[in-house]
């Protein structure tokens, strides 16, 4: 027995190292696929299974194409608790900021393609059906379920991640995890602070396809959405088409902004920037002036002439050889 | 009866040699870039970023050039994966949705902690 005992002490003693590698100071990453993106989540310590659960699950009950809204936009009446939270939560942005994103043009993005394995250039008549069923007036919240005519269909492509970064917020405050980035593709939450006591850095992706990035940030807990027509796009006739949608044309957007990042700290950060991210691409530049003084919120954004904008505050260092500058 | 049989001796002398080849083997690894090449999460195959060569996996064409890596050809219809170019930085990522693959580069640079946009 004594032997028995000696061996598996040295046993132990010996794996040392194996378990050290382990410890709250060294990343752990995990990674898979959801919301059609691709998920990182890197964390320091703690048990983060339930964290990934809302992932999944926004990425069952928000997907235009798939599960429990595709099957939603095909009824009069959605009672899912998600759906109708998030659909809340865009209509308050709406009324706050404005209606470029509008979770109501789910018809027009059908028609495009956008996102779905077969885009094109719907007809004139296609685009004229479509545009009369958007506009968030036709939803009616009673608090419970949403009300709509069938043929509006939700779409919450320009939100969703976003959101899902506030779940994944919600949920990870419960937990013993004390620092953790999450990359939603264009939306991210980078959580708590980091053992090293240093802040995040985060290079923004150059639009042109470059590896050298626009710049790098340096901030503390908060979220961060990124949008541009640089990553998803489709090309018709020699003619390239982003995949945002204006819902009054009913055509893809053209803006003068190639790459719009929005910073937002504290609750409902998640769905704000990532709407925030949209609305203020479409806007183009000759709206930016009221983004970058803006209290709420900060943001980093690149033109078509290769300058970049930056809010005040931020702790942000253009990269020299990305083609962009101040 | 004695404390340590030639047995326990083998055995601890093998999780001895299998920590410090632990301890080490990293450490050796971590001298250039590699890229992890992964499909539906799994790591499939890992590169390193020193040698210029071409390959193929599942259909998908990888290049690397110069310390960095590029998917140059691919079956998906929107080709997202090949207009992200040659990457190169720790934290960059390759990705193609409907094939499910993925890219992430790994080393000593000087990284960020994520990469947006």
């Amino acid at each position: 027995m004594k032997t028995k005992a000696f061996s598996t002490l040295f046993a132990v003693l010996c794996m040392t190292p194996f378990l050290c590698s382990c410890s709250d100071n060294s990343p752990q990453t995990l990674h898979f696929f959801a919301m059609d993106i691709f998920v990182w989540v890197t964390k320091y310590g703690g048990d983060i299974e339930t964290v990934i659960e809302n992932i999944k699950s926004c990425s069952e009950n928000l997907d235009m194409y798939s599960g429990t809204l595709c099957e939603a936009n095909a009824n009069t009446e959605i009672d899912n608790v998600q759906i109708y939270e998030c659909s809340e939560k865009v209509i308050s942005l709406n009324d706050k900021y404005g209606d470029g994103v509008d979770i109501t043009s789910g018809a027009l993005t059908s028609i495009w393609g956008i996102s779905g394995e077969n885009p094109r250039v719907p007809t004139n008549k296609e685009i004229q059906i479509a545009i009369e069923t958007v506009g968030k007036d036709n939803l009616i919240l009673d608090g419970e379920k949403i009300y709509k005519p069938v043929d509006t269909k939700l779409d919450f492509g320009a939100v969703a991640k976003g959101y899902a970064c506030d779940k994944i917020y919600d949920a990870i405050k419960n937990t013993d995890v004390k620092c953790s980035i999450v990359s939603l593709g264009s939306s991210s939450l980078l959580y708590g602070n980091k053992p090293d006591g240093k802040k995040f850095s985060v290079d923004i992706r150059n639009p042109d396809g470059s590896d050298i990035p626009l710049g790098r940030l340096e901030t503390d807990e908060c979220f961060i959405s990124t949008s541009g027509g640089y990553e998803r796009f489709f090309q018709a006739d020699g003619k390239k088409y982003c995949h945002i949608l204006n819902t009054e044309t009913g055509f893809p957007i053209e803006s003068d902004l190639v790459s719009v990042t929005v910073i937002c700290f504290g609750e409902n950060g998640g769905i704000t920037s990532d709407f925030l991210a949209t609305d203020i691409f479409i806007g183009g530049t000759e709206n930016l002036g009221k983004h970058l003084s803006a209290s709420d919120y900060k943001i980093i954004a690149a033109d078509n002439n290769g300058k970049i904008y930056v809010s005040d505050g931020l702790d942000f260092t253009p990269n020299k050889n990305s083609g962009y500058s101040l | 009866m004695k404390l340590i049989t030639k047995r326990d001796f083998i055995i601890i002398l093998s999780i001895l040699i299998l920590a410090a080849a632990a301890t080490i083997v990293p450490s050796f690894i971590k001298g250039g870039e590699y890229a992890e090449i992964s499909f539906d999460g799994e790591i499939v195959e890992t590169v390193s970023l020193d040698e210029n060569r071409t390959f193929t996996i599942n259909g998908i064409t990888f290049d690397i050039r110069d310390g960095k890596i590029a998917v140059t050809d691919s079956p998906c219809r929107d080709g997202i994966c090949i207009h992200t170019g040659y990457v190169s930085s720790p934290s960059q990522t390759i990705v193609c949705l409907p094939k499910k693959m993925s890219v992430r580069i790994i080393g000593e640079k000087s990284g960020a902690d994520i990469v947006v946009g």
